[in-house]
């Protein structure tokens, strides 16, 4: 069995894929290979009947993520609940957020408090922590579903954890909780307040750092370091991993062994006992659990001189961890942790075969990022191909520098003195670290971006990168190169889909209250918006990010797309035009299209290529003609001077109308009597104001679209508009019920799909 | 798995070659580093690693075109000190399962040689008399053989006589063809056997074997003595 553990655990990644996939194909390839090397008495039965085995347990052990599963169980009415915290407390400078497991039933809960101001928990409230047993009142909502393409799915992400409902505490007093005991109540103490000690006792900006890098606390760093950090492959260092497991098993040894403390005897068997402990302490990701029990295993290796290969043991931590949690085959650190490992120790024969320890650098860095491709388009839709290059600088200074700085500081932090000239150290050469990382963004920004790889492209990617490494360990290297070459062809190849996809979309996004049309057009001639609107922030009227972040980049990203031929703004109102900020900073924009009469005084971009248009006017974009109907003259409202558009899309007329009143309706009807629509974008979201039944009735649309927000203040959409949609004969298509609508047609035919079933 | 020669226990690496096919280990790492493959330029004719394209010997086997009756020789290993080892405990030892070390060696050096006649040749492993057989109690080049991708077939019968390994070279040319034929072969064969030291049996091998209407024989063997 020695050097072949790793068939049960790849049976294992079979049964999640085919769980995943809903379609036994993989297992189907899994087994006929299976079969195939016992034939051959390539592998012994051993390893044979065990990965059988575990193909078919856990095929029945991991279970099936089904959005629609919980659905339909609705909360239990009851306020008070009594149940038991089951994890650390999360401490975020804005939101405080734990996992409750309500008494008796296997229903978890996500709670969530967002402070007004800063709560030390640990020292403010010592009975809120793991393993406390609690009685609350507070109402159950079940976790937001995504309404969009390409959003993140809250509710899938939270039924991936197990978790069913989710709940918003008003007031931390509200919690009446009886004190844990335990062993890991205890470690869970100690890590809150050291976590609290770190921040009372290190500057904010180098606290945020031990936490994340000694802690797994990534909370306190700032979001645009993490989201750049991310962009750039470079997210491991700031997941606990590997390294720093490495780097804290060798720094204590070396401290026990050398303080003659301990003889080496004993410090290997305090290392045992000190692993599970660090693991916890640092936050217990799943890279930190990969990385602690790997060492653990090779210290009792050492021990008890067994002898067993390297893959061996991935493998079966790999196993372990899933049998002590069933969910974690789908944490996404856990899929890349995996991932990476097992590609560096397939590697190691091809990276003994040169003696420069750059060209092994670049080599693991190379090899890292390969294995997780497919991974980071799925997850992320980015992916910077020069990431590899700064990992090959970032990660020795991470390695030497940061980790070692921040572990020193640690233990100075007592003897204030010493402690603050090494943290003032390390922020100076920090800061221009990332500074520098800042730039090479700035410069060096030729991201790839793209929806996941389709299935074939995935499984031809990994063939084909098994041939190059293959090739290139045996120092074939023009072969490795031709492969190399047709790896990178699949990867172009299949980002080029939309180009050679005879479909078409039109989609309405959700985004609440206000307007984002996006127009790709067959074979990626052209990507229109219409109004890229956003939600407006509580304090300062400003236009909110959330709804690009959340909504119109994960789309855009998720469809390839990268540059946008035009957006027509209808008018200035923020739910029509607030994301555009936000979209010139990210994405490359040819044209902006306004009316004439749009008052730009108070808008916040500044951008050169805006044309105004006027009444009569023609676009034309791709093969698609957009011509614009109104306005004529100024009427004194931003609704009323709204750009509207008319124009031919997969068979079907189309006309958008912004915000228009029944005023404006009629004078267009007026003008173009001959007018014929099938879909009509209905104006003002629903608003009883516009939509004239006399105008509805010579338009005659077939579809009717309505963009609002769910429960919105201003009660769209009227009643009596959808009233008389309905007794027109249009189909009333809604974002605030379906989610995104998309129109997707070949040629001139097409059909209109809900996002929400 | 333990390896065969000093029954360490042998622990695969998984690589990205082996990955979807592992190779079997008989030996582990460190034995197995100890047996040499005849790389780089050999004699064209006989195998043996030289620098000129037919070594002196062959030069003097083609001189004589009548015994000469073999078209080529293909062996994989040298007769290094750790290989003769080994063949004294399988061969003369009786150590069977050994022989296994050589499975996958066998199939990689044969198929990129032989590939073109794969389809119609036929593999002939050179016969022990019926009593050294019996004494031994196996055939270690059927063994050979039957690790090959073609079909093999016993056609061979061999007399009673002297052990060749314990002849000095001119004996063995000079002996007579201990070899005589049970069934006609009118299609190619290679010969299969464990080492070629003087080429000698072979040659008498094929002999016996073209002139029942043979048209082609070749010598594929374990070893270049």
């Amino acid at each position: 069995m020695k050097g072949f553990w790793h068939f049960p655990a790849l049976a294992v990644v079979v049964s999640s894929l085919m769980k995943w996939m809903n379609h036994p194909i993989i297992a189907a390839v899994f087994l006929v290979w299976l079969f195939y090397l016992f034939y051959r008495r390539r592998i012994c039965a051993m390893p044979f009947v065990l990965s059988l085995i575990s193909l078919i347990f856990f095929s029945f052990f991991i279970p099936r993520i089904e959005t629609t599963e919980i659905n339909h169980k609705q909360p239990p009415q009851d306020k008070e609940l009594t149940g038991t915290i089951i994890t650390p407390i999360q401490v975020e400078p804005e939101k405080i957020s734990f996992i409750f497991q309500i008494a008796n039933t296997d229903s978890k809960v996500s709670m969530l408090y967002f402070p007004d101001n800063p709560v030390h928990v640990a020292s403010d409230y010592p009975h809120i922590a793991y393993g406390s047993t609690c009685r609350i009142s507070t109402l159950l909502d079940i976790p937001k579903p995504a309404t969009n393409p390409g959003q993140f799915d809250y509710q899938g992400y939270a039924n991936k954890q197990g978790i069913s409902y989710q709940s918003i505490i008003t007031s931390l007093d509200e919690l009446d909780c009886l004190e844990g005991t335990g062993f890991l109540h205890h470690i869970y103490q100690i890590r809150a307040s050291m976590l609290d000690y770190v921040n009372g006792n290190i500057s904010d900006g180098t606290a945020a750092w031990i936490l994340a890098l000694l802690f797994g606390d990534k909370s306190f760093l700032a979001k645009d370091t993490i989201e750049l950090f991310r962009q750039w492959g470079l997210s491991h260092l700031l997941a606990i991993s590997g390294l720093h497991v490495g780097l804290m098993i060798t720094i204590t040894y070396f401290l026990l062994v050398r303080t003659n403390l301990f003889t080496k005897e004993y410090a290997q068997w305090g290392m045992l006992l000190f692993l599970p402990v660090y693991a916890l302490m640092a936050g217990g990701e799943p890279s930190v659990w990969r990385a602690s029990i790997m060492a653990i295993f090779f210290i009792i290796l050492h021990k008890t001189k067994w002898k067993i290969s390297v893959t061996d043991v991935l493998s079966i931590t790999f196993i372990v961890l899933i049998l002590f949690d069933k969910l974690i085959i789908y944490h996404v650190g856990f899929q890349l942790s995996f991932m990476v490992t097992f590609g560096l120790l397939l590697s190691r024969k091809c990276l003994s075969r040169t003696n420069s320890s750059i060209k092994q650098m670049l080599l693991i860095s190379f090899i890292a990022q390969m294995m997780i491709i497919p991974l980071l388009f799925h997850y992320f839709h980015i992916l910077q191909p020069l990431s590899i290059l700064l990992n090959l600088f970032i990660v020795p200074y991470f390695t030497f520098f940061v980790i070692p700085t921040l572990l020193m500081l640690l233990f100075t932090s007592p003897i204030s003195t010493i402690s603050s000239i090494i943290d003032q150290l390390f922020i100076v050469v920090h800061e221009q670290v990332l500074l520098g990382i800042g730039k090479i963004d700035n410069y060096l920004h030729y991201p790839l971006v793209a929806g996941s790889m389709s299935f074939v492209a995935v499984i031809l990617y990994y063939l084909f990168l098994f041939f190059f490494m293959g090739y290139l360990e045996r120092g074939k290297q023009v072969k490795s190169f031709y492969c190399g070459v047709i790896i990178v062809m699949i990867i172009l190849v299949d980002i080029s889909r939309p180009f050679f996809s005879p479909i078409g979309t039109v989609t309405m996004l959700d985004i609440g209250q206000g307007d984002a049309f996006i127009i790709e057009l067959p074979y990626r001639k052209g990507v229109i918006l219409i109004d890229a609107g956003s939600k407006v922030t509580n304090t300062n009227q400003q236009p909110s990010a959330s709804v690009y972040n959340q909504v119109i980049q994960p789309y855009l990203f998720a469809k390839g797309i990268h540059k946008i031929d035009a957006i027509f703004l209808s008018h200035e109102d923020l739910d029509h035009i607030g994301s555009v900020d936000y979209i010139l900073e990210d994405i490359e924009v040819n044209n902006i299209f306004i009316s004439d009469f749009f008052d730009s005084k108070e808008i916040v971009w500044n951008y050169s290529e805006v044309v105004t248009v006027k009444r009569n006017d023609t676009i034309v974009v791709g093969n698609t003609l957009f011509k614009v109907l109104a306005p004529f003259e100024d009427r004194k409202s931003a609704n009323d001077n709204s750009l509207v558009l008319f124009t031919n899309i997969g068979g079907m007329n189309w006309l958008f109308t912004g915000d228009i009143s029944k005023k404006e309706e009629k004078e267009i009807v007026k003008s173009y009597p001959n007018i014929n629509v099938d879909v009509l974008k209905v104006a003002h979201h629903g608003s009883k104001t516009s939509t004239d039944k006399e105008v509805l009735t010579q338009l005659a649309p077939h579809y009717a679209l309505i963009s609002v927000g769910e429960d919105n203040s201003y009660g769209h959409p009227s009643d009596e508009v959808i009233r008389n949609l309905r007794e027109s004969g249009a189909i009333v298509l809604r974002t605030d019920r379906d989610g995104a609508i998309q129109f997707k047609f070949i040629k001139d035919r097409g059909t209109f799909y809900r996002f929400l079933p | 798995m333990y390896c065969l020669w000093c029954s360490e226990p042998i622990i695969q690496q998984l690589t990205w070659q082996n990955f979807f096919f592992p190779d079997i280990k008989k030996l582990c790492v460190y034995c197995d580093s100890l047996l040499e493959k005849i790389d780089g330029d050999r004699c064209h004719k006989c195998s043996r690693q030289c620098d000129q394209a037919i070594c002196f010997d062959c030069q003097r086997w083609e001189k004589e075109k009548e015994r000469d009756t073999l078209v080529f020789n293909y062996s994989i290993f040298q007769y290094n000190i750790f290989m003769q080892e080994l063949i004294a405990k399988w061969k003369y030892r009786g150590d069977v399962e050994l022989g296994n070390i050589f499975r996958d060696a066998v199939r990689k050096g044969f198929t990129p040689t032989f590939a073109a006649m794969k389809k119609h040749a036929i593999a002939v492993p050179i016969p022990l008399s019926k009593d050294r057989e019996k004494e031994r109690g196996f055939n270690q080049a059927k063994i050979l053989a039957d690790f090959l991708p073609i079909k093999s077939e016993l056609v061979l019968h061999r007399m009673e006589g002297e052990k060749q390994s314990k002849k000095s070279r001119k004996e063995r040319i000079q002996s007579i063809n201990p070899f005589t034929i049970t069934k006609s072969i009118n299609k190619p064969v290679i010969l299969v056997d464990d080492i070629y030291t003087t080429g000698t049996t072979l040659r008498h091998a094929g002999k016996v074997l073209k002139e029942n209407g043979c048209p082609e024989v070749f010598g594929f063997t374990l070893i270049r003595g």
